[in-house]
């Protein structure tokens, strides 16, 4: 993974001087070369072992006057860079945007500070800017091509919502994301009186996904699957806290026990009191944890534009008081 | 002087402090009282291994405590895991996922074997590994020596196979990650995705 040398290599200026030597770790990914003398899996790892031992093994967390970068604590690729970019942390002429929290200052003749630097540590601060690998070497307000929507985020209502957007109220969902024709048809539609209720998924401090119901400490602590409503909505459904309800949208149903809490509240939107549910994620069929439905038989198939991110955080439901599941 | 870390001098000190205030106060036989009710600390003769927390990515360093010596032919058993005092990231501290990281490593519904679910059957059975990757290796050879893709219709060169599919895990090594890309992207398979999403 950290790559070694095929190949010795002389210094250019002197032939006599062998600067690195045959079947020597790299020390760091500038020593790369395209000429076939180097032997390496992936460059942002190199010099995590290098012929001074293991980095990652490294345990000194000393953190000089505070800056929290560890540099001798273990090793973050690439270069042992603690934050990249890092060079941003800095204005036009290499001062520290905040004295207080300095990461590098550029001392006339090359960057100093808590941070490895990244941009050549002699590289002039009006010379090269923070973002290298941008070709203008700052930020993108347009980018083209590499991302489907910009310049700024607008706001879109959900592919499924109790409104329609008032700035476009033609436009559904974020037009440039990408839904399959199918997945189109399983969505209700903006205001559908069937699916009244906005409906939310999360997660819970003490599961981490489906994973920790196989674990018996965290299935004592949050044994059974809930979804979790306000009090406004409970009175007007006649759910009791405790109470199993059915919960269902467009695409599939659950059955769960009602948690009634005040931290959930009624929303109003354009003018009209909206309700939420909210389901939290970890339960399945096997595990230590009580059996319960996966809350993703609710959720939908799209994505956001541009990483297409699952929205899973933000569709409508349907809620009533139910006896529980048939076992 | 030889350096001392803070775990082992917290320890030292703490049994330095009682033994000398019971003897001050002359509590001889409530020592002995003391010492026979209470339960040798259970993390003495265990084997430390630093480790990272195997859940979120907030990275938490844990120590993991086992029993046994493997170099004595004892059989290594993991008996405690708790937070890096010494770590930046999390100064000993964990969550209540991280803190209960030793009732994964014993979870009763750990897979410890492979396991098969053959055509037609609503269970999964137990089947050896040299069978198991035998019956993956033979599925996988015949599926793309169907259906591997040399060249497109422009007669470029391509090297792809549509068919089969990998989902790798997200809970492992780099190394692990890095050996597995190799592998799946050198059969030309494109559909590769990671257990993260799931
Ligand atoms: S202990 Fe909790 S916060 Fe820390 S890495 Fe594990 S899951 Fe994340």
């Amino acid at each position: 993974m950290n790559g070694y040398l095929v190949s010795e290599v002389v210094d250019p200026a002197n032939p006599s001087r062998m600067t690195l030597q045959q079947g020597k770790q790299l020390s760091g990914f500038g020593e790369y070369r395209d000429d076939g003398g180097v032997v390496g899996g992936c460059w942002v790892y190199s010099g995590s072992f290098t012929e001074a031992g293991n980095m990652m093994a490294r345990r000194d967390n000393s953190d000089p006057d505070g800056a929290g970068m560890y540099l001798n604590w273990t090793f973050a690729w690439p270069a042992n860079r603690r934050i990249i970019y890092n060079r941003a942390s800095c204005d036009l002429d290499g001062k520290p945007w905040d004295a207080s929290r300095k990461l590098l200052e550029w001392d006339g003749a090359k960057w100093t500070g808590y941070d490895v630097p990244d941009i050549s540590p002699t590289a002039k601060p009006r010379d090269v800017g923070p973002f290298i690998l941008n070709a203008e070497g700052v930020g993108r307000l347009f980018a083209r091509q590499l991302l489907r929507d910009g310049p700024f985020p607008s706001h879109y209502e959900p592919f499924e919502s109790p409104v329609a957007n008032l700035v476009a109220p033609k436009v559904r969902g974020n037009p440039v994301a990408r839904v399959f024709e199918d997945d189109w048809k399983q969505l209700a539609d903006i205001g559908s009186a069937d699916f009244p209720y906005a409906a939310t998924t999360y997660r819970l401090t003490e599961h981490f996904h489906y994973w920790t119901k196989n674990n018996h400490v965290n299935s004592v602590l949050q044994p059974e699957s809930f979804v979790e409503i306000s009090v406004e909505l409970a009175e007007e459904k006649g759910i009791a806290k405790g109470d199993w309800v059915r919960v269902w949208s467009k695409r599939g149903g659950l059955f769960a026990k009602a948690v009634v809490t005040k931290r959930i509240k009624p929303m109003l939107c354009d003018g009209r009191i909206v309700h939420v549910v909210g389901v939290p994620i970890h339960w399945g069929f096997v595990g230590a944890a009580r059996k319960g439905f996966p809350a993703n038989v609710l959720t939908p198939f799209v994505g956001d534009a541009n990483m297409e991110t699952p929205e899973f955080k933000a569709f409508m439901v349907n809620i009533e008081a139910s006896t529980g599941p048939v076992a | 002087m030889t350096p001392i870390s803070r775990r082992g001098f917290l320890a030292g000190s703490a049994a330095a402090a009682a033994a000398t205030s019971l003897e001050a106060f002359g509590f001889s036989e409530a020592e002995a009282a003391v010492a026979a009710a209470v339960k040798p600390f259970h993390l003495t003769n265990t084997t430390e291994t630093r480790n990272t927390c195997t859940y979120c990515s907030v990275a938490c360093g844990i120590i993991v405590y086992a029993k046994g010596d493997r170099r004595k032919g004892e059989k290594a058993d993991i008996v405690h895991i708790e937070g890096d005092a010494d770590h930046p990231t999390n100064r000993g501290t964990l969550c209540p996922k991280g803190a209960a990281l030793r009732d994964i490593v014993k979870s009763e519904t750990r897979l410890t074997q492979p396991m098969v679910r053959r055509p037609g059957s609503d269970r999964f059975e137990p089947i050896s590994w040299d069978s198991a990757l035998d019956k993956i290796a033979r599925a996988l050879k015949d599926d793309r020596d169907a259906n591997f893709i040399e060249k497109n219709e422009a007669g470029i060169t391509v090297n792809r196979w549509l068919t089969t599919g990998f989902l790798a895990a997200s809970a492992t090594t780099n190394e692990t990650a890095y050996a597995t890309y190799k592998v799946v992207r050198s059969t030309g398979i494109l559909a590769f995705d990671n257990q993260a999403r799931v």
